[in-house]
């Protein structure tokens, strides 16, 4: 009855759809009470999408959240939520049950988890209606449904009705999410991250879509993300930093002339954006002989029940590395990239092929060799939370390496794990503390130091950026540049990021299904692509130029 | 914590004994009231075991003639029982059997069982089949029979009762080491420790037992607590400590005749039963937090 | 895997666990060190010359080498005879058949109070509006775990026989009498129940799927009826299988304490008078019923959660 009620206040269509007036929202209560958004205000004009760009703490997420109502743990301090004319920021849990839904969509940020595993697609879509009371039957809500399933462009709709979610892809259950916020088609949607948990390709065409829906049904998109290719495809833009909007105004005016530092550097670090093409490594030697990774032939087929030839991780890749060089590998997830570095790190064995490193062919190492080959080729990982041990102090972690391999005076080891901890930019300080107490940045540099104390010539990076902030991603690539050129590594980066490996990687493979589809200098690769693949890959890239 | 902690000499000494306190320091601020009120009780009931004179003046074992089936009161805070014994004394010097008796039951559990579990978890294949199909059998008899046929194998008594509950344990200890060694094993961090050319010995010693460790110490503490409960059933059955042991669930057991007529005789001694247990359990719940 | 195939290995498995705990029993039984044979007829009252003690043991067959003995008990056992009670000199099957059925009723009601319990708790803590109530409800399964279950009964007979006088002490009616000792049983073993339910409810509420039907506009209530109670059911759905154990102790403790006839008592009184026979029997029939609880919670687990359902339905 809430949802009438509002709904009877036909509001101006000169008002703006979403206002937000003074808004402050904090967690905890007491002396613990910590503020994440302090007074902000904006407006989301009718038919438009509004971004709000910002990065992990920056309070960009509890601003949506409190806009629909469902803040976690916090509260709205003050302020007013201008929904329609109606300030909606004092209302009860109630009266927001019947706007949340109906006036107000959302798109969560990872499908995996966003649909209720034990229920079917159809009664999870169908729900929506039944919630609002929708003077629907069985047969009504179902034909509902199938219409919703068909226009979020999934195939054959009766199908999935009565699928459940982990027999979707997800892709496909982000379009399930879609259909659910655009359902009853409110007034306004909003994206928390819509992509962030998707493949490239995958992503262009999810916001594809929210665009498409957003035209059709007339309503304004609040779109929340760290991306600025992502927010780059919005009206206009809001910049959050710190629980505080820096910057608001038009996309291409944010995005052609920044009047604010903050948002100049987040321009300036995003690497869609960034102009600068690193120049190469001035050690990298001129003749072409020097390969120092050569692979030739690799495949991996690990046994799979039902299929005699098993599941081809990896198919017949073959790619070499210049010394001193950066050689990417790119893919979605599931094209092999994860199992090639494990066998080029001595992790995994390969059915077939040749992995020769610095000279040494390295596929039938064990034992005492593959331990000593372990010095060559040293690995970072993708998450910095998972890869160092938390019960270890940071000197510790650093020093095990050291004491690996080499017999040295416990003087001289420390000596060397300080002066890796400098190299790396990190404050003497850190050494003692324990990984959970830094941040994701400077774990990462520590895993870097780790990486490097043994001096090795190659160092393989598992996505080692993808799991940090914009700015933060910038200084680690530079951090890694700086130490290619100072001690002439060999990088291979793994990533599905095509716009962090434009900017780092000399040469590049892209893998898709465990095979190589298309190989060369960066360059070549990303500007005359030959693969359709690729193409798809390429144009992906958002905001692959800055605009005008 | 703690295991990762120890300072070692040789290395600039100034500054590292100077701050590898500090995240030791750290965790003890962490310490809510109620776990500092169970370390307490824990304390007080070892000290009643070890030094019970120091709490109670009166004799166990041996009653004062007329003073029998008194209310308590401020001469006897528990009261006293037919042969006119201290309730309250008997308790006191009854911890000692209690007590030892699930430090036994705990330790056998502990020992035998995460041994089992490391072996399992690190070697695998068959030895990991093998050992986690006896745990699957051991775990298929209800506990308390399993306790009861290797007490008719052992014969009855404080000590036997106790090895008994702690082979009951065994199978649980075994599969909780299991599964914490393999969880480590397949983190990041300990292939991060293999790819910087640890040696398997090494990478376990360093990395896999210090973190598989802690869910295994907060299980024990849990288990010292299940251990009383579980030994003061066998003795309040008869299979346990023979009269006038004053072990606390044979106390109960005393006291059970008078029922009607003196009801400290059973609620004091279950009183300290419970508060007992419901220390280590709170200890055990406060180290699982902090892992 | 078909769905009959899986039944079958899952069948084996659970054959090959049971054998192996005839095995186990048998060994840990039959290594004692004084035997029933002595312990009843060395008395006075019996005075028996060692011949007429020979002869008595060779009827129990407590003479033979140990591996015929162990092949003798398998090969009787399978055929369901658990041969002779020592101390009361009837069939060990014929025990069991007057006391199982006391305890069935026993343990199966104090299993449903339990669950009644802490499922009671459960929503009492999710729908409480205070926080304190909250807290306390929260706090209450861990005292649960903490209470000697022996004590429990006496202190609840001292409570509502002699204070209240709510149950008579002597002759109440075969239910009223079932009231406390259910009432002693269903305190612990409600303790894990209501502990993981409770903690598997803040959990799911946690997850993203709940946030999305709240954002389709379900109230809390709908949330947790439609969303948020499934999903919490299936881990405490393995807990109860694995509690089976607890509750035949409980039932055990229950029956001395109250007096009432069953399967504990008949445990009691056999490990007293080492009848060994008996226990053995009482080992294998609860490893039996451990074993098949479990079976039917495994097979129960793909109706509940269609993540598990892969095999059966067709893609």
């Amino acid at each position: 009855m809430t949802a009438q009620t509002y709904m009877n206040t036909d509001a101006d269509p000169a008002l703006p759809i979403l206002d937000i007036r003074d808004l402050s929202v904090s967690y905890g209560s007491g002396r613990t009470a910590k503020r994440a958004v302090h007074g902000i205000s904006f407006t989301v004009n009718r038919g438009e999408t509004l971004a709000i760009v910002g990065e992990s703490g920056s309070g960009k997420t509890t601003t949506a959240q409190s806009i629909i109502g469902l803040l976690s743990g916090g509260k709205v301090d003050g302020g007013q939520i201008m929904l329609n004319g109606t300030d909606i920021a004092k209302w009860s849990d109630r009266q927001l049950d019947g706007l949340r839904g109906s006036r107000i969509g959302l798109i969560p940020q990872d499908p995996g988890t966003s649909l209720n595993p034990i229920r079917t697609i159809g009664s999870q879509l169908g729900e929506t209606f039944r919630i609002h009371r929708y003077p629907l039957d069985k047969t009504g809500r179902k034909a509902k449904v199938l219409e919703l399933l068909a226009k979020v462009g999934l195939s054959s709709p009766e199908l999935r009705y009565d699928q459940y979610p982990h027999q979707l892809s997800g892709g496909m259950r982000q379009r399930v999410l879609i259909a659910m916020a655009i359902a009853l088609e409110p007034d306004l949607i909003i994206a928390d991250e819509p992509t962030s948990a998707l493949d490239v390709t995958v992503q262009k065409r999810i916001l594809d879509l929210i665009d498409v829906l957003k035209r059709e049904t007339s309503a304004s998109v609040l779109l929340i993300t760290h991306d600025l290719g992502v927010a780059a495809r919005a009206d206009s833009i809001v910049v959050m930093q710190g629980g505080r909007v820096v910057e608001a105004g038009a996309a291409a005016q944010i995005l052609g002339s920044p009047q604010n530092a903050y948002t100049s550097q987040l321009l300036a670090d995003a690497p869609s954006f960034s102009d600068t093409r690193r120049e190469h490594p001035a050690n990298v030697p001129s003749e072409p002989a020097d390969d120092i990774v050569v692979i030739e032939g690799l495949c991996k087929h690990f046994p799979l029940s039902g299929k005699p030839e098993g599941l081809r991780a990896v198919d017949d890749l073959s790619f070499r590395v210049a010394r001193g060089s950066t050689h990417a590998i790119v893919g979605e997830s599931g094209s092999g990239k994860t199992t090639t570095i494990r066998m080029v790190t001595g992790f995994e064995k390969p059915t077939s092929g040749r992995i020769s490193i610095s000279g040494r062919d390295i596929s039938d190492l064990a034992g005492e060799e593959l331990r000593q080959f372990r010095r060559t080729v040293q690995l970072v990982y993708q998450n910095p939370f998972s890869s160092l041990d938390p019960r270890q102090t940071i000197f510790r972690i650093v020093e095990e390496p050291l004491r690996n391999f080499e017999p040295l005076a416990a003087q001289e080891r420390d000596r060397r794990v300080r002066e890796m901890i400098a190299r790396v930019g990190l404050p003497t300080d850190v050494l003692h503390r324990h990984p959970a107490t830094l941040s994701g940045g400077q774990r990462q540099r520590v895993a870097i130091a780790r990486a490097l104390i043994l001096q090795p010539e190659v160092v393989v990076l598992d996505e080692a950026v993808s799991a940090l902030d914009v700015t933060v991603q910038a200084r680690i690539l530079a951090l890694l540049a700086e130490l290619q050129r100072e001690f002439g590594l060999t990088y291979i980066f793994v990533s599905h990021d095509l716009a962090v490996v434009r900017q780092i990687a000399d040469t590049v493979s892209v893998m898709q299904n465990g095979r190589e589809i298309e190989s060369g200098p960066v360059e070549t690769v990303f500007g005359n692509p030959r693969h359709d693949y690729t193409k798809e890959l390429v144009a992906s890239i958002p905001a692959f130029r800055k605009p005008g | 914590m703690g295991v990762a902690e120890e300072p070692r000499t040789g290395v600039s000494a100034g500054s590292r004994t100077a701050e590898w306190w500090r995240p030791v320091l750290e965790q003890i601020k962490g310490i809510g009231p109620a776990t500092w009120l169970s370390y307490a009780v824990l304390i007080l009931a070892v000290l009643w075991a070890l030094f019970p004179g120091l709490f109670t003046a009166y004799d166990a074992i041996t009653g004062t003639p007329g003073q029998q089936l008194r209310a308590p009161s401020l001469a006897h805070f528990f009261g006293t029982d037919a042969l006119g014994r201290d309730v309250f004394s008997r308790v006191v010097h009854g911890s000692v059997h209690s007590l030892s008796g699930a430090f036994v039951a705990t330790a056998v559990g502990l020992v035998v069982g995460t041994a089992l579990g490391l072996l399992s978890g690190s070697v695998g294949g068959v030895v990991d089949e093998i050992v986690m199909r006896i745990v699957d059998v051991l775990l298929s008899i209800p506990g308390l029979l399993f306790a009861l046929s290797i007490i008719i194998l052992l014969g009855f008594g404080t000590l036997n009762a106790s090895i008994a509950v702690g082979a009951a344990a065994i199978a649980a200890f075994a599969r909780l080491m299991r599964s914490e060694v393999i969880r480590v094993r397949s983190s990041d961090y300990v292939e991060a420790a293999i790819g910087s050319g640890g040696k398997l010995s090494s990478v376990l010693w360093r990395h896999v037992l210090p973190n598989s460790l802690t869910s295994v110490v907060a299980f024990s503490a849990l288990q010292f607590g299940s251990a009383i409960l579980q030994l003061s059933t066998l003795s309040f059955l008869g299979y346990g400590a023979p009269p006038p042991t004053p072990e606390w669930g044979l106390l109960v057991a005393e006291g059970r005749n008078y029922v009607a007529t003196a009801w400290w005789l059973t609620a004091a001694p279950g009183l300290v039963v419970v508060i007992v247990v419901l220390a280590a359990n709170q200890v055990s719940k406060s180290i699982r937090g902090r892992a | 895997m078909s769905l009959s195939k899986y039944l079958l290995s899952r069948l084996g498995q659970a054959l090959i666990v049971l054998w192996a705990a005839f095995t186990l029993s048998f060994l840990l039984l039959q290594m004692m060190p004084g035997d029933a044979v002595l312990i009843k007829y060395m008395g006075g009252d019996f005075a028996l010359t060692p011949e007429q003690l020979a002869n008595i043991r060779q009827i129990y067959g407590s003479d033979n080498p140990p591996l015929q003995r162990y092949l003798s008990a398998l090969t009787s056992t399978l055929t369901g005879d658990f041969g002779y009670s020592i101390d009361a000199g009837v069939r060990v099957t014929a025990l069991l058949a007057d006391n199982i059925l006391p305890t069935f009723r026993l343990a199966g009601l104090g299993f449903l109070a339990a669950v009644v319990l802490s499922f009671t708790l459960a929503f009492l803590s999710y729908f409480s509006p205070f926080s304190w109530l909250r807290r306390v409800i929260t706090m209450l399964p861990s005292l649960f775990v903490a209470i000697p279950v022996f004590w429990l009964g006496i202190m609840l007979i001292q409570m509502f026989s002699f204070r209240l006088r709510l149950v008579p002490v002597i002759n109440p009616g075969p239910w009223v009498g079932l009231i406390l000792p259910i009432a002693t049983l269903a305190v612990p073993i409600s303790a894990p129940i209501a502990q993981i339910l409770m903690r598997n409810i803040d959990d799911v509420m946690t997850r993203p799927f709940v946030a999305v039907a709240r954002a389709k506009g379900a109230s809390l209530n709908w949330v947790f009826w439609k969303h948020v109670l499934a999903n919490a059911l299936l881990p405490v759905l393995t807990i109860c299988g694995m509690l089976f154990g607890e509750l035949l102790a409980g039932a055990v403790v229950a029956e001395t304490v109250f007096g009432l006839n069953g399967i504990g008592r008949l445990t009691e009184a056999a490990v007293a008078t080492l009848d060994v026979a008996v226990l053995q029997a009482v080992v294998l029939l609860s490893a039996a019923t451990f074993v098949t609880i479990n079976l039917v919670v495994d097979l129960l687990y793909p109706l509940l959660d269609p993540r598990l359902r892969k095999n059966a339905k067709a893609v």
